[in-house]
């Protein structure tokens, strides 16, 4: 009797159209526990826009500032309107359309990541996804495979997971990290044969950590977050450097005189300038202690020294490169340092 | 009474502050350098401190151990000639680095120079 009652229930059209509401729910719930939140269960096209953008054809923050720094400029207004727009849109996808790009530098990869990465850390509401697709040109293909940059935005992994190749070296940080400063100078001693003294690296590191740790970085800075990136290229006999922060450029941060100060709310000041006189040793450190200042000399005295090559600092306006200086038109967001050294074997780079 | 940084502290010297993380020149001054030297100051004995065998010293580090102990002796309100006294009789050593030698006097002296100035 009771068997029977059963098998009208469950043969019943509306206990089976309930069961495939109640089924539905379930997988939602599911879904929501896997993902920790509730866009996961929306339809993902129907909340997904795509943005995509070209690079120029040289994308390389020194060869190529202007045009460069205006693309990733472009890229994080875009980022930055995103996390602020009120939108059903759940998702963005930016995609960088690398098809035409036939040289790329190390250090527009760099700008690239900490645009990248602060966007994830700052779109609490929204998901950013980022897309790269591979360059026609060889030589920029491998380059960008090797690095390891195109796993890292498809798989959306944390800088800690870059897997670049062995000639290459990726690291981040916050403070004056002496544990990271040491692996630097490993890895440049390891790869050059033990042929380069590291001393005049280290100190160059120690000055450009402890700089970003105190000046770079203030509350009203709030489009990135505090830290710095250094990227390391064993390229033949050279080691190429890039240290990088996103803080507010030595530009702002340095000491001014007060007719630069008029100057530079009329908008006519040389950054560039500045940031020379500031390598010069000019007094122009923000504390105003007469004990401080010191760590710009510091950075460019290798240079003088012939213990680096091609030192060029590239921060908001200001380009300084042992060649020429000028404004451009573009600003950077922060400070980027690039120098090389040269490895070869045998060749004594002690101070 | 000798001090080698490397050996006795650190083959990784960091920045200037505590703040800045491990291994600054205020943790190396306050932790071990300013104790031995308050000692020194009572027995006249020399302290000889060895740059070598680090990974390098930044500006930075090098300003705030020597120039910040200058300055730390003056707040600790001892008399600038036994502090004069003291700054002679500490030896920098570096054979990897002889450059740093003179650098370290320099902070040294600049911060005597600025503290009397201040005192007077």
């Amino acid at each position: 009797m009771q068997i029977g009652v059963l098998d009208i229930r469950i043969n019943n059209p509306l206990r089976k159209e309930w069961k495939k509401r109640n089924d539905r729910k379930k997988l939602r719930n599911r879904l929501h526990r896997v993902h920790g939140k509730k866009q996961a269960f929306h339809s993902k096209e129907r909340f997904k826009k795509i943005e995509s953008f070209s690079p120029p054809t040289i994308l390389s923050v020194r060869k190529n500032p202007e045009a460069t720094i205006k693309f990733f400029n472009n890229i994080l207004e875009k980022v930055k309107k995103i996390n602020i727009m009120h939108t059903e849109i759940q998702t963005y996808v930016i995609h960088i359309e690398m098809q035409c790009v036939m040289e790329i530098t190390e250090d527009a990869l760099m700008y690239l990541l900490t645009i990248a990465k602060n966007s994830r850390l700052r779109a609490k509401k929204k998901t950013i996804l980022w897309r790269i697709n591979s360059p026609t040109d060889k030589k920029a293909k491998e380059y960008l495979q090797n690095s390891g940059f195109i796993i890292f935005f498809e798989q959306h992994q944390s800088i800690d997971t870059i897997e670049c190749v062995d000639n290459m070296n990726i690291t981040h940080g916050t403070n004056v990290d002496t544990e990271v400063m040491k692996k630097v100078c490993d890895f440049v001693k390891e790869k050059s044969n033990e042929s380069v003294s590291t001393k005049f690296l280290y100190k160059m590191l120690t000055e450009l950590m402890s700089n970003t740790t105190q000046h770079a970085y203030t509350n009203s800075n709030i489009t990135f977050f505090h830290s710095w990136y250094i990227f390391l290229e064993k390229h033949e006999n050279i080691m190429r450097v890039t240290f990088m922060d996103n803080g507010l450029g030595i530009p702002n941060t340095i000491r001014k005189k007060n007719t630069e100060k008029i100057l530079k709310i009329c908008g006519i000041m040389s950054e560039h300038k500045l940031v020379f006189s500031a390598l010069k040793g000019e007094f122009r450190s923000e504390t105003k202690n007469k004990n401080r200042g010191k760590g710009l000399p510091e950075i460019y005295e290798p240079s003088l020294n012939g213990n680096i090559k091609d030192l060029t600092i590239i921060s908001n306006k200001a380009f300084y490169s042992e060649k020429n200086g000028q404004d451009l038109k573009n600003s950077l967001n922060g400070t980027m340092f690039y120098w090389k050294i040269e490895c070869m074997k045998g060749e004594n780079n002690e101070n | 009474m000798k001090i080698n940084i490397a050996k006795d502290y650190t083959e990784t010297p960091g920045g200037r502050t505590r703040k800045e993380g491990k291994f600054s020149g205020e943790d190396f001054r306050e932790n071990i350098l300013l104790n031995k030297c308050l000692n020194a100051i009572d027995t006249e004995e020399k302290i000889e401190v060895d740059l070598d065998g680090g990974y390098g010293y930044g500006s930075s580090f090098l300003e705030e151990v020597f120039g910040g102990l200058i300055r730390r002796l003056f707040d600790e309100q001892i008399a600038t000639d036994k502090i004069k006294n003291l700054k002679d009789r500490i030896i920098v050593k570096s054979d990897e680095e002889p450059a740093l030698i003179k650098q370290v006097y320099t902070y040294m002296e600049d911060a005597m120079a600025e503290k009397s100035q201040y005192e007077k």
